[in-house]
C-alpha cells in the first residue's frame, strides 16, 4: 500500500491542488546583467573577406556604432530543491539578448552527493570547455565586463547532456577540485566563413578538469575529447569545392578522395586549456592558454590565450587584459600529396581559417552594493597581420540574488 | 623560551585587544581550530572538523560582524565572497552556508547541534556555546 | 517562451501576493533525466527515417542508435497561488530536451471553488483525453518510463478554455466528473510538421472542443469514461487544407480506462477511439507487481486504423522495472519492442529500445 500512497502523492503534485505540506522547500537564486556598448569605428568587414570573422564578431557582432543594450543583457533564475538523502534537483532558466530573450533551461540536472568528496550530476549542464566556461554568463562572478573573447566565445555546443562527477580533495594546505564528464550534444553550428548554420553533433565527449589552489595561488588545467560530426559541413560545403577543383585542376579520383579525407571538418575533437591565477594582497594576475580543434582536419588548431592583471582598491577593481586569438595553418598532413592537390588543399584550408586577432582592454568594477557591481571598459582589437584597429567601450551592471 | 612566551603573550594581547569576532561551536565539541581550518570550512573546501566530525557552517545574513569575519578570517570582502559563491552555485558545485539573521539565532542553533560552527560578536557569547577562536 | 512572458508569470504571482496579502504561493516541481538508445531497428527507409524509437508522439521524443539524454528529459516548475475565497492561480512551466530546453507554459489557469462539489477553472490546461493526460509530464506519477506511446499519440494535448469539475460520493463510490470546452491553435505542430509532413510548418487547430470525463473509484477499482468532440482545421506552409472539399472536419473521441490495484499487484487498461474520416483505435494493458520498493511490470499497447488495408498500425511490448529509491525519487528501466505494420503509414518502422531514467517530484 505504501507505493500506492506515493503514487497518489505524485498525482497531487500534478493535479489541481498542490498541498505545500508534503513538498520540499524550493530555493530561488539568480543573476542578471544589463549592459550596453558601442564601437567607435564603422568597419564591419575589416579584412574584406566578405564574412564576419571572430575579430569582427567579438566586437561588431556584439556592438556597432549605435549604443545597444541588447547583446550582453542577461536574466537567469535558478530553482533548486533538496529531495533528501543527498539528492537534489536544479534548473537554471536563462534568457539573453542575443537569443532575443527566449527562456531556456540552460542547466537542468539531478545531483547526488556520494560523500564529502564525491558528487554526481546528471542531466543538462554547461560543458567545461575552458577554465571559466561554466560561469561565463554570471557576470558578477568575474571582474571584467565580459570574459576575454579570444578564449570565451559563444560556442554553439557549449551546453550538453550527460554526467559530470565532481571531486574535492584536500592535500595538506592545497585544495583540489576536479570534475570528470561524459556527454553528448547535437544541434546546429554557425560557420561564418561558410555562410550558414549546419546540423552537427559532438558524441562521446569525455572531459577532465582540475583546479589546484593554495591560499593566493591557483593552477588549473583541463580539456575534453569528442567525436565531432560535422558531416553536413563536409558534404554540403567542403566536398563540392574539392569536386569543382578536381575538374579544374585535373585531379584523379585517389587524390580527390585523399583530399576530402584530409580537409573534412569531422574527426577527433581535442580541446585543452591550462593556466594559473594569483590573488595576492589585492593584486590580481591570471593567464590562460587554450589549444583546440579537430585532429587531422581542414580546420587547423586554434591557439588562444589571455593575460589579465589588476588591482583591487577597496570597492574598486581595475583590470588590464591582453588577449590573442591565433590559428596557425598547419599544412603538414598535405605533405604526401602531389603539388597540385596540395595547392588545392592549402587554398581551401586558408580560405576556411578563422581571421585571428589580438585585443587589449582596461576595465573597472565598482562593488557599490552587496549584490551588484557596476562595470565599464574600453577595448581595442586588431586583426593579426593588419594595421587597423577597432575600439569601443561598454558598461553595465551585474547582479546576483 | 622566554622570548617565545613573550611573543605569544604579546600576540594574544594584540589580537584580543582588537578582536570582536568569536568563532563558536557546541560546548561538547573539543575541536581546536586555527584561522586556516575555520576558513576552509566557511569556504566549503572542507566539510569536516580537524578531528573528523561533520562541520556545518552557519553564516549571518548581514551586518558588522559578518564584514569583520569575512575580512579577518576569510581574507575577502563581502562582494568577493558573493562572487566566489556565485561561481559555485550557478555551476552545480556548491552552496553558500545557510545564513541566519543575528547572533542570537546563531547561538541558539549551535547550542543545539554539535555539528555546527558559527561566528558572533564577542559580546554576544553565552555559556551555551564554546569559543574556539577570536579575531 | 519569451522573457517577458516568463516575467509576467512571476509578476502575476507576486502581484497576486500584494493584492491579497493573505495569499499563499507554493512552488513545486518535477524532473526526469532519462537516457536511451535503439538496440535494433528498421527505420522507415521509404521516408528517410533511420532506425528510431518514437517514445512520445506529440512531443516527438525520438531515440536513435546513439545514447541520448535529450528526448525525454525535462524539468517542470509549478507555481500555485491561493487567493482568497477558494480562488487560486496555477502556472506550470516546463522545459524539455526534446524542445531544445525552451521553457514553455504548459498550464496557466485560475480555479474557483464554488462549493464543496463544484470547481470552475479557466485558462490553459491539459486536454484530458486519456487517464494519464493530466500528469503526462510527471514521470514519477506512473510505473512506466512513459505513458504507452501507441495510445498517447494525438498531436494536440492542451486547450484553452473552461472546465467545470464536480466531485461527490455516491454510496461507497467516489465520483469525479468534469465537462470542458475550449480551443487549441498550435501554430507550429511538432508531430505533424516534423514527422508526418516532412518539415513543413503545420498549423493545427482544434476548435469547438466539448468534452466530459467521469471518474469512479471504489477500493481497488477505478473506472474512467470520457468523450470529446472537436472541429479540425489545418494549414500546411500557410495553405489551408481541405478534406472532401471542406475546409474543416469533425472528430469525436471516446475513451475508457479500468484499473484494478490491490496494493500488491495491479492491472491498468485503457481503450480509445477517434472517429475522424475513419476510425483509429488504441488499446493498452499493463500488469505490475510490487515487491517492497521494486515494481516490475509488463505492458502491451497498440494503435490500429479501422478497415484500411494499409492504415497506420503499430504496437509495443514493454517490460520494465520501477524502483522507489526513496520518498520522491524513482529509478526506472524499460525495454520496448515496437512493431510498425504499415508501409504507407509507417511511423518509424520496427525497433527495440532500452531506456532508463530518474524521476523526481519536489
Amino acid at each position: 500500500m505504501k507505493q500506492f500512497k506515493k503514487l497518489k502523492t505524485a498525482l497531487l503534485v500534478a493535479s489541481v491542488c498542490c498541498s505545500a505540506a508534503t513538498m520540499a522547500e524550493v530555493r530561488f537564486n539568480g543573476f542578471a546583467s544589463i549592459k550596453a556598448g558601442v564601437v567607435f569605428d564603422d568597419a564591419t568587414d575589416l579584412n574584406g573577406n566578405g564574412a564576419i570573422d571572430p575579430v569582427e564578431e567579438a566586437y561588431f557582432g556584439l556592438y556597432d556604432k549605435d549604443l545597444s543594450f541588447k547583446p550582453e543583457s542577461i536574466f537567469a533564475l535558478q530553482v533548486s530543491s533538496d529531495l533528501g538523502e543527498n539528492l537534489s534537483v536544479t534548473a537554471q532558466f536563462y534568457a539573453d539578448g542575443r537569443e532575443d530573450f527566449d527562456v531556456e533551461a540552460r542547466w537542468a540536472y539531478l545531483s547526488y552527493e556520494i560523500n564529502d568528496s564525491w558528487k554526481v550530476n546528471l542531466g543538462r549542464m554547461v560543458l567545461p570547455m575552458f577554465y571559466k566556461s561554466e560561469f561565463q554568463k554570471v557576470g558578477y562572478a568575474f571582474n571584467g565586463v565580459r570574459l576575454p573573447t579570444a578564449v570565451y566565445g559563444d560556442f554553439d555546443f557549449a551546453v550538453v547532456e550527460g554526467v559530470r562527477v565532481d571531486n574535492s580533495t584536500e592535500l595538506g594546505d592545497w585544495s583540489m577540485n576536479s570534475s570528470f564528464g561524459y556527454s553528448s550534444w547535437d544541434g546546429e553550428v554557425v560557420i561564418s566563413s561558410l555562410g550558414g548554420a549546419f546540423p552537427a553533433a559532438f558524441k562521446n565527449t569525455m572531459s577532465a578538469n582540475t583546479e589546484l589552489s593554495w591560499e593566493w595561488f591557483t593552477f588549473f588545467v583541463g580539456g575534453f575529447i569528442a567525436e565531432v560530426d560535422f558531416s553536413a559541413i563536409d558534404n554540403s560545403a567542403l566536398y563540392p569545392q574539392i569536386d569543382a577543383a578536381a575538374g579544374a585542376f585535373g585531379l584523379n579520383a585517389t587524390e580527390v578522395a585523399n583530399l576530402k579525407d584530409t580537409v573534412k571538418f569531422s574527426g577527433d575533437g581535442q580541446y585543452y586549456y591550462i593556466g594559473a591565477s594569483i590573488d595576492y594582497n589585492d593584486w590580481l594576475l591570471t593567464v590562460e592558454y587554450a589549444d583546440y580543434g579537430v585532429k587531422d582536419s581542414g580546420d587547423s588548431f586554434n591557439e588562444v590565450y589571455y593575460v589579465t592583471a589588476g588591482k583591487r582598491i577597496n570597492e574598486f577593481t581595475i583590470l588590464y587584459t591582453y588577449e590573442d586569438y591565433d590559428q596557425p595553418i598547419d599544412l603538414s598532413h598535405l605533405d604526401s600529396f602531389s603539388p597540385v592537390a596540395k595547392q588545392v588543399g592549402a587554398g581551401l584550408m586558408e580560405a576556411l581559417a578563422a581571421a585571428t586577432f589580438k585585443s587589449q582592454s582596461i576595465s573597472l568594477r565598482y562593488d557599490f552594493h552587496s549584490n551588484a557591481a557596476l562595470k565599464a571598459d574600453i577595448f581595442s582589437a586588431e586583426p593579426l597581420h593588419m594595421n587597423k584597429s577597432i575600439s569601443g567601450m561598454s558598461f553595465g551592471i551585474d547582479l546576483v540574488f | 623560551m622566554k622570548k617565545l612566551i613573550l611573543l605569544v603573550t604579546s600576540l594574544l594581547f594584540c589580537t584580543s585587544a582588537l578582536s570582536n569576532v568569536a568563532v563558536i561551536v557546541h560546548p561538547s565539541n573539543a575541536v581546536a581550530m586555527d584561522k586556516k581550518a575555520i576558513s576552509k570550512v566557511f569556504l566549503g573546501k572542507s566539510k569536516k572538523f580537524p578531528g573528523g566530525g561533520t562541520a556545518l557552517p552557519i553564516d549571518i545574513s548581514s551586518g558588522g560582524v559578518k564584514a569583520e569575519f569575512t575580512k579577518k578570517v576569510l581574507g575577502k570582502s563581502e562582494s568577493q565572497m558573493k562572487a566566489y559563491w556565485s561561481k559555485l552555485l550557478f555551476t552545480g558545485k556548491g552552496q553558500a552556508p545557510k545564513a541566519v539573521d543575528d547572533d542570537a539565532a546563531v547561538i541558539d542553533l549551535i547550542s543545539k547541534n554539535p555539528s555546527l560552527i558559527g561566528y558572533v560578536s564577542k559580546d554576544s557569547v553565552s555559556d551555551s556555546v564554546k569559543v574556539v577562536a577570536t579575531f | 517562451m519569451k522573457l517577458t512572458k516568463f516575467c509576467h508569470a512571476l509578476l502575476l504571482t507576486s502581484s497576486v501576493l500584494s493584492f491579497a496579502s493573505s495569499a499563499e504561493v507554493n512552488f513545486s516541481g518535477f524532473a526526469s533525466i532519462n537516457a536511451g538508445k535503439v538496440l535494433s531497428g528498421d527505420g522507415a527507409p521509404q521516408y528517410g527515417v533511420p532506425p528510431t524509437f518514437l517514445a512520445d508522439y506529440p512531443i516527438v521524443s525520438a531515440y536513435e542508435e546513439e545514447w541520448d539524454f535529450s528526448p525525454e528529459s525535462l524539468f517542470g516548475l509549478q507555481i500555485n497561488a491561493n487567493l482568497t475565497d477558494g480562488l487560486s492561480a496555477t502556472a506550470q512551466i516546463v522545459a524539455r530536451g526534446a524542445n531544445k530546453w525552451d521553457a514553455e507554459f504548459e498550464w496557466a489557469y485560475f480555479s474557483y471553488e464554488l462549493n464543496d462539489n463544484w470547481t470552475v477553472q479557466a485558462g490553459k490546461k491539459r486536454l484530458p483525453l486519456f487517464y494519464y493526460s493530466d500528469f503526462y509530464d510527471v514521470g514519477y506519477a506512473y510505473v512506466w518510463m512513459r505513458a504507452p506511446a501507441d495510445n498517447y499519440t494525438w498531436q494536440i494535448f492542451n486547450y484553452n478554455g473552461i472546465n467545470a469539475l464536480y466531485t461527490t460520493d455516491v454510496g461507497d463510490w467516489s465520483l469525479a466528473a468534469n465537462i470542458y470546452t475550449g480551443k487549441e491553435d498550435d501554430p507550429e505542430n511538432k508531430l505533424l510538421g516534423d514527422f508526418f509532413f516532412g518539415g513543413a510548418k503545420t498549423q493545427e487547430i482544434w476548435k469547438d472542443i466539448i468534452g466530459g470525463v467521469v471518474n469512479l473509484n471504489k477500493d481497488e477499482l477505478e473506472v474512467r469514461l470520457t468523450a470529446m468532440q472537436y472541429t479540425n482545421e489545418r494549414y500546411i506552409d500557410g495553405v489551408r487544407q481541405f478534406w472532401d472539399g471542406k475546409d474543416s472536419r469533425d472528430g469525436t473521441f471516446y475513451g475508457a480506462a479500468l484499473n484494478y490495484d490491490t496494493g500488491t499487484w495491479f492491472v491498468l487498461t485503457e481503450l480509445s477511439r477517434l472517429d475522424l474520416d475513419g476510425s483509429f483505435d488504441t488499446r493498452m494493458i499493463t500488469f505490475g507487481y510490487r515487491i517492497d520498493d521494486l515494481t516490475p511490470f509488463i505492458a502491451y499497447s497498440e494503435f490500429e486504423t479501422d478497415g484500411e488495408e494499409d492504415g497506420e498500425e503499430h504496437s509495443t511490448v514493454s517490460v520494465g522495472l520501477r524502483w522507489d529509491v526513496y520518498g520522491s525519487t524513482a529509478l526506472k528501466v524499460q525495454y520496448d519492442k515496437v512493431s510498425d505494420d504499415s508501409f504507407d503509414f509507417a511511423v518509424t518502422g520496427d525497433s527495440s529500445a532500452l531506456t532508463f531514467g530518474i524521476d523526481v517530484v519536489f
